[in-house]
């Protein structure tokens, strides 16, 4: 099967997988750090994948990579946030400051 | 030996295969290498590297004049003073950033020696410029990203980097936090043998030395002098050497060159705790501080990109007044742009005040926005990791703990980095790294590296020589003293 013919079967999926576990990591991280594993995170094509279960994804380079299932069909949910007060002051100081401004 | 030390004992040999590149030949010493050599082994002159440029539509980019901006700042300082502020227009490159000036030559060269896809290790513009110049190129492309701590909340600056990456065709392989992501760079680096499209290969580093070049011809042709100064802001140095050498190559050697980083002092940046209390994700000390003080930490044997070298003054700003100038440059110019330019921006609202109105100073670079790198999705983001938002008022800024926002252009601040105290640094980074006598051409090499007489470098030396230290992080270099 060509990597190409790959690419377009399966389900889009996102997995992970234990990169290195806690004893695995570089000397010298934060604790903070040291004491977690390293995670690592890719999408996929995948056959029938489950959330939760164990699956092989076909990335976009073509390479396959084993892990569990995290999420089906990923989107993306990061958006444009909302204003906090203290930006709106902050927008309106500037708004205030323009209006007494000519450009030469 | 576990994997990460199973790869790491590989490093060197995977990056010859992975860079076409045999940086051996350029050692000359414990220390010294030959950096013009380097820099000058990809045979092309800066001509050349502007052709490549040009036929993928990188480049020649808009040079606007923030007329509005320079009129406010005018009322604020003494008569005569208030220099004309201008800002390169570099949103305006394929994937939105000048990053596209450095992953074409990447592209362009993986492409020249026949690999079939490119790697890059980065939670920056450079993956989605990697990713579109390697569209273009028909090759693969892995972007290799740091992109979520370990409860699975990612930086939204990073998630919109990780989105246009996939939307341009690349592979995103995302990490949790730590330094080993350079471990999984070898690691799909040995499986794949794709080109490492490493941000300080010398290749990297040209396709930069064209905006420094391209600033110069544009102010000249508009006021038939140099820029006064060019403010570049201050990462992993690539920026600060690029548009150094591409000045002097106009010409443009009066010209002061002052690198800006966003001050994050007190948050470490392999901490897993510390990733998601932080505003900016590139720009700022966590990256500039290091890596001025010793630039050969990078995924290639040598950095092209040495900061130190051009380098004419340092200058830190606060994350609030970088929200301060991207609100003031879309109110006064109509300009919605990215954070990273507003860095280098906010120095320049308050330095413009140090130069003749008819003086000139440049911002380097735009880029591109929308969400996760939005002013609001920054900033809400910060007040959900449990970071204090202000406006004015007397509370100081904590990076990490309370992001202040000036209520006007008279409470932006500088705080002005001993470039002294980063030299000696360097020097003792150097010594820590030494294996062997070091010899008069590494004296030499140590002093024209860090732009300090070889008699600095021998007292640095006789002071530091019998208590070797680690490589210092930012916050041992001294950066508080206020403007």
């Amino acid at each position: 099967m060509s990597a190409g013919t790959d690419l377009f079967q399966g389900t889009w999926a996102e997995i992970c997988w234990v990169e290195l576990r806690p004893e695995e990591r570089a000397a010298s991280l934060p604790a903070a750090t040291s004491e977690k594993p390293l995670i690592g995170r890719v999408r996929g094509t995948a056959d029938r994948p489950v959330i939760g279960e164990i699956a092989t994804v076909v990335t976009r380079s073509g390479r396959r990579v084993e892990g569990t299932v995290t999420a089906i069909l990923p989107g993306y949910e990061h958006g444009f946030g909302r204003p906090l007060p203290a930006w709106i002051r902050m927008r309106d100081a500037i708004a205030v400051a323009r209006r007494g401004v000519t450009a030469s | 030996m576990s994997r990460y030390t199973d790869i790491m004992s590989r490093r060197a040999d995977i990056l010859r295969t992975a860079t076409g590149l045999d940086y051996d030949a350029f050692e000359r010493g414990p220390l010294a290498f030959d950096y013009e050599a380097l820099l000058g082994s990809t045979g092309m002159g800066i001509d050349e590297v502007a052709d490549i440029q040009r036929s993928r539509g990188v480049g020649d980019t808009p040079l606007i004049e923030l007329h509005a901006l320079t009129a406010w700042v005018r009322e604020h300082v003494p008569s005569g003073k208030g220099a004309r502020i201008m800002v390169k227009d570099e949103a305006a490159n394929p994937s939105g950033s000048f990053k596209d000036r450095r992953a074409v030559m990447s592209a362009y060269l993986a492409h020249e020696l026949g690999y079939r896809g490119v790697v890059a290790a980065t939670s920056g513009n450079y993956g989605a410029a990697v990713a579109s110049q390697a569209a273009k190129s028909g090759l693969a492309a892995i972007i290799v990203q740091e992109a979520f701590d370990s409860a699975g909340h990612g930086q939204p600056e990073i998630i919109e980097k990780a989105r246009k990456c996939e939307a341009l065709g690349a592979e995103v392989l995302q990490t949790t936090v730590g330094p080993e992501l350079f471990a999984v760079l070898l690691s799909v680096l040995e499986e794949t043998g794709y080109y490492n499209a490493s941000l300080y290969t010398p290749m990297s580093i040209q396709g930069i030395e064209t905006l420094g070049h391209e600033i110069a011809d544009q102010v000249m042709a508009v006021t038939g002098r140099q820029p006064a100064a060019v403010l570049a802001t201050h990462a992993g140095g690539g920026m600060v050497t690029g548009v150094a050498r591409g000045l002097r190559a106009h010409g443009a050697r009066e010209t002061e060159v002052v690198a800006v980083s966003v001050d994050l002092a007190g948050l470490h940046m392999a901490s897993d705790a510390d990733f998601n209390r932080k505003s900016f994700t590139t720009g700022h000390t966590g990256f500039s501080i290091p890596f001025t003080s010793w630039p050969d930490r990078v995924d290639v044997p040598r950095n092209a990109a040495r900061p130190l070298r051009y380098i004419d003054r340092f200058v830190t700003v606060d994350q609030g007044a970088v929200f301060f100038a991207t609100e003031a440059l879309a109110q006064f110019e109509g300009l919605e742009r990215g954070p990273a330019g507003n860095t280098s921006l906010a120095a320049a609202l308050v330095v413009a005040a140090e130069y003749d109105r008819d003086d000139v100073i440049v911002v380097t670079e735009t880029e591109y926005t929308g969400a996760g790198k939005a002013p609001w999705a920054q900033l809400s983001f910060a007040d959900e990791m449990g970071v204090e938002v202000v406006c004015g008022g007397s509370a100081p800024q904590k990076p990490g703990e309370r992001i202040v926002l000036p209520a006007g252009l008279d409470q932006l601040r500088l705080s002005q980095v001993d470039l002294d105290s980063v030299r000696h640094s360097y020097v003792r980074a150097a010594l820590a790294r030494r294996d062997g006598d070091l010899t008069d051409d590494d004296i030499r090499f140590l002093a024209e590296d860090s732009r300090a007489t070889t008699d600095d470098v021998r007292r640095h030396i006789c002071a530091l020589s019998d208590t070797p230290v680690p490589v210092p992080e930012q916050d041992s270099i001294q950066t508080r003293k206020q403007i």
